[in-house]
């Protein structure tokens, strides 16, 4: 509540994040619009496919993603850890609840945005909903955001060893734009990189609750299996970093 | 006005040094941006090849024009992103006082204050992504087997400087904005986003869109119009246009910076 009020005091910050989120969006599905030509569809992705599949991404980074590995980086840097140490949780939760808060008010900001981009967009949209696909929509990108989670964790955690965090940051943006399918629909990309995407984790972030919700994911279950996998390894990860870090750390500062 | 060049040559002089030396006290932090930069690249090169397994031509774009059109775009980015960012990105700082230098005192110096609080940082490490941007360039110009006429490529150069004034007008027209909302922080983002439009075929905004962003307020300067201007796409003569143009925006960005200069009242010193 206390971040959240934070960011209500900011509030031209929302518009702003807005339109970041928005612009490439609407430039990813003119071009795709363009590409379509007259055909009615690509590789089994329809006009409705494509709008959705872009607002959806815009949309999943104000639910599943963020950032805050930056806020952990910084609070190790400068020493502003030292009394989070001393409480009863883990420093990154003080984080990740501060960004969910930001979240959350850029998601209700962007509300109107998607209207209108539906409203824009809307005699090529259709799409159905059913309990099953709700529920396996809900399940996957719970996951896919602790998934999300724990990667800013560890990014934020390197802080121990590195004074800067912005060049692995930026290193683990582009992966993850790239196979984490927020470029492109991973199908419809070259195959090479479909084919890697299956052996790292990033697809599972963004990419499949997106292809639930547009009912292209064939194999859901196995996909749940692999995401839960992937949140126990990055968690065991996660424990190694921090506790390494925390053995090397002097907390000078603060 | 030879006086003032000779001020703006003599300013530049002065802060490459300082900032020559400061890159080299800071080598590791200048060799991973010089090698991080570029890598941002790969997203937009692997777009291009996931459209290009669909189409053959996008908005009248071949594959290799597009890495022509994608290339240019990067070489105006990554000189805006060595000479203009570096100073600029530190104009909502300065006038917080959370800079090593303060706002209060570059408006007691003998010198333009716009010129001051946006120019003269340099970042050399960005030069990387000006070079990834000239190979994707060669790369789609030896692919694509056109033939360039002498006025093409002259005219193509001097329509990405206007690419650099453009970018220096669009960011500067975000970031001037602290001056009357004090917290807002995204305006780098906004830009970085905004910008991007610069690297797809103008033909791909229609009706109003298109007009703004071609004409009114030409970001594509930034990438598309000048591979247009290169690959025959547009007369060179346009370039006229979009100086006139340039020139118009330059003047009333000028006017906002007075107003802004007036809004001003020193946050902390």
């Amino acid at each position: 509540m206390l971040s959240l009020q934070v960011i209500l005091h900011r509030r031209a910050n929302l518009v702003a994040w807005f339109i970041v989120g928005i612009v490439p969006s609407l430039v990813f599905v003119a071009s795709w619009l363009a590409i379509m030509g007259d055909r009615t569809e690509i590789q089994g992705y329809t006009r409705s496919d494509f709008i959705l599949y872009y607002i959806g991404m815009t949309l999943s980074w104000y639910i599943i993603g963020g950032n805050f590995a930056t806020a952990i980086g910084d609070g190790i840097k400068n020493g502003t850890i030292n009394k989070s140490l001393l409480k009863p949780y883990n420093i990154v939760l003080e984080h990740l609840f501060a960004e969910q808060a930001w979240k959350f008010a850029s998601l209700i900001v962007t509300i109107p945005g998607v209207l209108l981009f539906l409203y824009i967009f809307q005699d090529y949209l259709s799409f159905g909903f059913s309990l099953e696909k709700i529920f396996l929509l809900i399940l996957t990108t719970l996951l896919g955001a602790i998934i999300f989670m724990f990667f800013q964790a560890i990014l934020g955690s390197l802080a121990f060893w590195m004074t800067e965090i912005w060049a692995p940051s930026d290193f683990y943006e582009v992966i993850l734009f790239i196979f984490g399918g927020i470029v492109a629909p991973l199908s419809l990309m070259p195959s090479f990189i479909e084919t890697l995407s299956y052996f790292l984790p990033f697809r599972y972030i963004f990419y499949l609750p997106l292809s639930i919700l547009l009912g292209k994911d064939s194999q859901p279950m196995w996909d749940i299996i692999m995401q839960c996998l992937y949140v126990g390894v990055l968690y065991i990860v996660f424990k190694l970093v921090w506790q390494a870090g925390i053995r090397r750390y002097e907390a000078y500062g603060g | 006005m030879f006086k003032h060049l000779n001020t703006f040559i003599r300013y530049t002089k002065a802060f490459f040094y300082i900032n020559l030396k400061n890159h080299l006290e800071h080598k590791e932090y200048f060799w991973l941006l010089f090698f991080i930069l570029p890598f941002w690249s790969l997203m937009q090169i692997i777009f291009i090849e996931t459209i290009f397994q669909q189409t053959t031509s996008f908005i009248g774009y071949s594959k290799y024009e597009m890495y022509i059109l994608f290339g240019t775009y990067r070489i105006v980015d990554g000189f805006c992103l060595t000479v203009i960012v570096p100073r600029i990105s530190r104009l909502s700082l300065l006038l917080r006082g959370d800079d090593n230098q303060h706002f209060d005192a570059i408006l007691t110096k003998p010198i333009d204050s716009q010129l001051f609080a946006t120019f003269g940082y340099l970042y050399l490490g960005g030069i990387s992504s000006m070079l990834v941007g000239a190979a994707v360039a060669i790369y789609g110009f030896i692919h694509s087997a056109i033939s360039l006429a002498h006025i093409n490529i002259i005219m193509y150069v001097l329509t990405m400087m206007l690419g650099v004034f453009m970018f220096y007008i669009g960011s500067l027209s975000l970031r001037i904005l602290v001056f009357w909302f004090e917290d807002l922080q995204a305006t780098k983002e906004i830009w970085d986003s905004v910008k991007g439009l610069a690297h797809r075929p103008t033909g791909l905004y229609q009706g109003i869109y298109g007009l703004i962003i071609n004409l009114v307020f030409p970001i594509a300067l930034m990438g598309a119009i000048p591979a247009d201007i290169l690959l025959g796409k547009k007369n060179y003569s346009m370039f006229f246009l979009y100086l006139v143009i340039i020139a118009v925006l330059f003047y009333l960005l000028r006017r906002v910076w007075f107003l802004a200069l007036k809004q001003y009242s020193s946050f902390s010193s």
